[in-house]
């Protein structure tokens, strides 16, 4: 397991565990978070804060579990389910999670609806960065 | 001219001393004028007795000449006043003429004659008066002319300002006062006017007398001594007949007879009433009062020309008296009105105080029965209708079991220098027992808060705990629901091979209820997987036995079944066989093989009055998938028609219960109107379509509220 996928991985423990404020504490600041709950809304750092602190205003209730990780560069991709229960209703997707470092550092997470798109996505990544 | 006529005639003092230089040329020229004259002349001795006196003169005592020579002034006018001879003497202690005396006297017929005298000494060559000259001129006419002149000027004044009080004043006591007042100054030396009180009893109202004293005396005459109702004459006799009295001389013989006793008598005979006229007050045709008119002085006797002058002021006083009664009753009128407005204004207000209580109430037990879990919006709305039309400021907090904390709080921007509540209230919102939360109200000044109002926020307190209750209840059970709900869902989607699913569950409105809606997603053995999606009729415990027996059930037959077409009807067999109360069950199975090599997969579908399956294409286009059939757990055989399918990559393969597609009752949702709509979604995958629907849904329910459970769930290929 590298040190990226560890890392990833821890970050799911502390999510589970301390919510998005022990995340943010174990993450660089500047690091841009795009949720697949947000629709294609950025945040850097502890801007996403907001974002889950209004899902919870909803009472909405997230759980996340990790399928399978896989290193695609310098990206780690997570294959998981998320569970989102409130009132009004409850949700089950099987996103994909796409973490993308600078050597160590976490850069980029952005949650994707499936794998598929989130490797298309890193594939054009890759093509702008050629 | 002579000097002596001079003298009578011009009353001018130039010639105060006759003065004759010859006797008898002087007495030949003074009998000649004598007997011209028409002015009385006498001549008087150093005696002053009467010497000699022309036809005129004679004329005044009604004597002739000769019988009155040789006598004093005194004894041939004996009733003159003054007495001639004071003039005589004024004349001769002065030592010059006295002109113009004013001289009453009465005829021989007893009515009054008016004399002017003159007298001047008739002084001889050595200075020394030794007779005097008498002029004496008529003017009774001339004297009666004035008076009735000066009286007419008097009943005119008095008339005119009577009738300036129509104009002036309003209010009756100033108006009675100001008419006995003006009466004093014109016409008498009192007046009274009196009016019957409440009890018919003639009282005087006001009372003017030339003297003050008297007038407290006329007071306590008329307050001791009240008029008998049935007095014969005077003022009682006059309010009852509506005709004038006058009397024109009020003897001391009348006073004893009106004396009721001594003490009365003294009373009268103080007031020393010489003339009275009674006149009645007649105004609209009504007699109200009476007017009396009194004379105190002797020279001053009413007679009938004072009667109708009375009656004039009586009729004018009548009116401005009439006019002020009138006033004043449309003053009290208009006190009364403006007092009942007051009290139907207080009335309203009352009336609308409660009716707005009653509204405030209404519209809170509206919120708090309408609310079955008490959100912030709830509470925000009953504490905005709190203030400030109850309230500066209301705050509501609530701890509830089940709900957690909730707070709600409003509040107006006070003004002035002490800007800050000043007085608060608070009332514990208790429910069986139970303290649940807290309503607060606070005003910013320390008046007190009325009794209606401390009622209506018991009574909102009431219902806000009661309320609170129920949403504990409501969370108790919804909670119970969700727990049960969940128990007939997966408890997380399986990760399949190759694939993304996504689904949504989304409870009717209230999500109090466990719904009828499932979906499911199981392996069936052989690498495939069926996916289920279905709707039992009804909701509650009953619908939720049926659920989930229809869901395991068909996890037992389906790995066993040839086709989802033969699971269903298994399933029909099942719940025909062991259900009685013919609940029925609308089901989808969508069996997905494993992705082929050209990256499709296969899937098999069957529905069991079910709505259609929708395969969504990235190109925008769409299939309603053709799978049809009857519903499950009524009838011993359904007839299906399942249809396969080949999934390709980037398409969605949706299934859901009908209620997206009948989330707005009136107007069904057609499936190919329905997959139009997803179209946009198919590239967020089956999450993007599965929320896609949840909008869609929503966005045709009545308020957004859905009125059945929905439930969605999608699939793609993800290799």
């Amino acid at each position: 397991m590298s040190a990226r996928v560890a890392a990833v991985l821890e970050l799911f423990t502390v999510l589970a565990e301390e919510g998005v404020d022990g995340v943010l504490r174990r993450t660089p600041p500047d690091v841009v978070w795009a949720p697949l709950t947000a629709e294609g809304r950025e945040f850097v750092g502890e801007e996403v804060r907001e974002h889950f602190r209004a899902q919870q205003a909803a009472a909405a209730d997230q759980t996340q579990h990790v399928a399978s990780v896989e290193e695609h560069g310098d990206a780690v991709l997570v294959v998981g389910s998320l569970q989102i229960r409130s009132r009004e209703a409850r949700v089950d997707l099987q996103p994909c999670w796409v973490y993308e470092f600078d050597g160590d550092r976490l850069r980029r997470a952005t949650g994707y609806p499936s794998r598929r798109q989130a490797l298309a996505a890193l594939a054009g990544a890759e093509r702008e960065g050629c | 001219m002579d000097a002596t006529a001079d003298a009578a005639g011009s009353r001018s003092s130039q010639e105060e001393v006759l003065r004759v230089p010859h006797r008898d040329e002087a007495r030949a020229q003074l009998e000649a004028v004598q007997a011209l004259s028409p002015v009385g002349l006498a001549h008087l001795d150093g005696d002053r007795r009467v010497a000699g006196m022309n036809p005129a003169f004679a004329d005044l005592l009604h004597r002739p000449p000769e019988v009155c020579v040789g006598r004093c002034l005194d004894e041939l006018f004996p009733d003159a006043a003054p007495p001639l001879s004071r003039v005589v003497d004024r004349s001769a202690t002065a030592g010059r003429a006295v002109t113009g005396v004013a001289v009453e006297m009465d005829r021989q017929d007893g009515t009054p004659r008016h004399l002017e005298v003159s007298c001047a000494p008739i002084v001889h060559g050595d200075g020394v008066a030794d007779g005097y000259a008498l002029t004496a001129t008529d003017v009774t006419e001339r004297r009666q002319a004035d008076d009735a002149r000066r009286r007419t000027m008097r009943h005119l004044a008095a008339l005119a300002a009577v009738g300036e009080l129509l104009d002036a004043e309003l209010e009756l006591e100033p108006t009675l006062e100001s008419i006995v007042r003006v009466a004093v100054e014109q016409l008498a030396d009192w007046c009274v006017i009196a009016m019957p009180g409440d009890d018919g009893t003639l009282r005087s109202v006001a009372v003017a007398h030339r003297d003050a004293g008297h007038a407290e005396l006329v007071r306590r005459l008329e307050a001791d001594y009240p008029p008998s109702p049935r007095a014969p004459r005077g003022a009682v006799a006059v309010l009852r007949s509506g005709r004038p009295e006058l009397f024109e001389d009020v003897t001391d013989e009348m006073l004893e007879a009106a004396a009721r006793d001594a003490r009365h008598l003294r009373l009268l005979r103080a007031l020393r009433m010489r003339s009275v006229v009674v006149v009645p007050l007649v105004a609209r045709g009504r007699t109200f009062g009476v007017l009396t008119l009194v004379s105190t002085r002797a020279e001053r006797r009413f007679g009938r020309a004072d009667v109708r002058i009375a009656e004039e002021l009586a009729r004018r006083s009548a009116s401005a008296i009439d006019a002020a009664q009138l006033y004043r009753a449309a003053d009290e009128a208009r006190a009364r009105a403006e007092a009942t407005v007051a009290l139907e204004r207080r009335t309203h207000e009352a009336l609308q105080d409660a009716l707005d209580r009653a509204r405030v109430l209404a519209q809170v037990g509206v919120i708090t029965e309408r609310s079955l879990d008490l959100q912030g919006d709830a509470l925000a709305t009953v504490v905005q209708l709190l203030v400030p039309g109850v309230a500066d400021a209301a705050e509501i907090e609530l701890d509830v079991p089940g709900l957690g904390r909730r707070h709600a709080a409003a509040a107006r921007a006070l003004r002035g220098p002490s800007a800050a509540m000043a007085s608060e209230l608070a009332f514990a919102l208790v429910r069986r027992g139970q303290r649940l939360g807290t309503l607060t109200c606070r005003w910013g000044s320390t008046a007190g808060v009325s009794a209606e109002e401390i009622a209506l926020l018991e009574e909102i307190a009431d219902r806000l705990a009661v309320a609170a209750d129920a949403a504990m209840l409501y969370a108790e059970r919804a909670s119970a629901a969700r727990t049960l709900q969940a128990s007939l869902l997966p408890q997380t989607l399986p990760r399949v091979p190759g694939v993304v699913l996504a689904a949504r569950y989304l409870p009717a409105r209230s999500g109090g209820e466990v719904g009828g809606d499932f979906y499911d997603v199981f392996a069936l053995g052989d690498g495939s997987w069926m996916l289920v999606i279905g709707d039992v009729c009804g909701k509650g415990v009953a619908a939720a036995t049926v659920t989930a027996q229809a869901r395991y059930t068909l996890r037992a037959l389906a790995p066993g079944a040839r086709r989802p077409a033969d699971a269903l009807q298994a399933l029909n067999d099942v719940l025909v066989r062991q259900r009685e109360d013919e609940r029925f069950v609308t089901l989808a199975a969508l069996r997905l093989h494993p992705t082929a090599r050209d990256g499709t997969a296969r899937v098999e579908v069957a529905c069991a009055g079910h709505p259609a399956p929708l395969l969504l294409r990235a190109d925008g286009s769409h299939v309603v998938v053709p799978a049809r059939g009857r519903l499950l757990g009524v009838f011993p055989r359904v007839r299906l028609e399942p249809t396969d399918l080949v999934l390709g990559p980037d398409e969605v393969l949706v299934a859901f219960t009908d209620g997206v597609t009948e989330s707005d009752p009136h107007r069904v949702l057609e499936a190919g109107t329905f997959a139009s709509r997803l179209a946009d979604a198919v590239p967020r995958g089956p999450g993007g379509v599965a929320l896609a629907v949840e909008l869609l849904a929503r966005g045709r329910a009545p308020a957004g509220r859905l009125p059945d459970d929905v439930a969605v769930l999608a699939v793609a290929l993800d290799a």
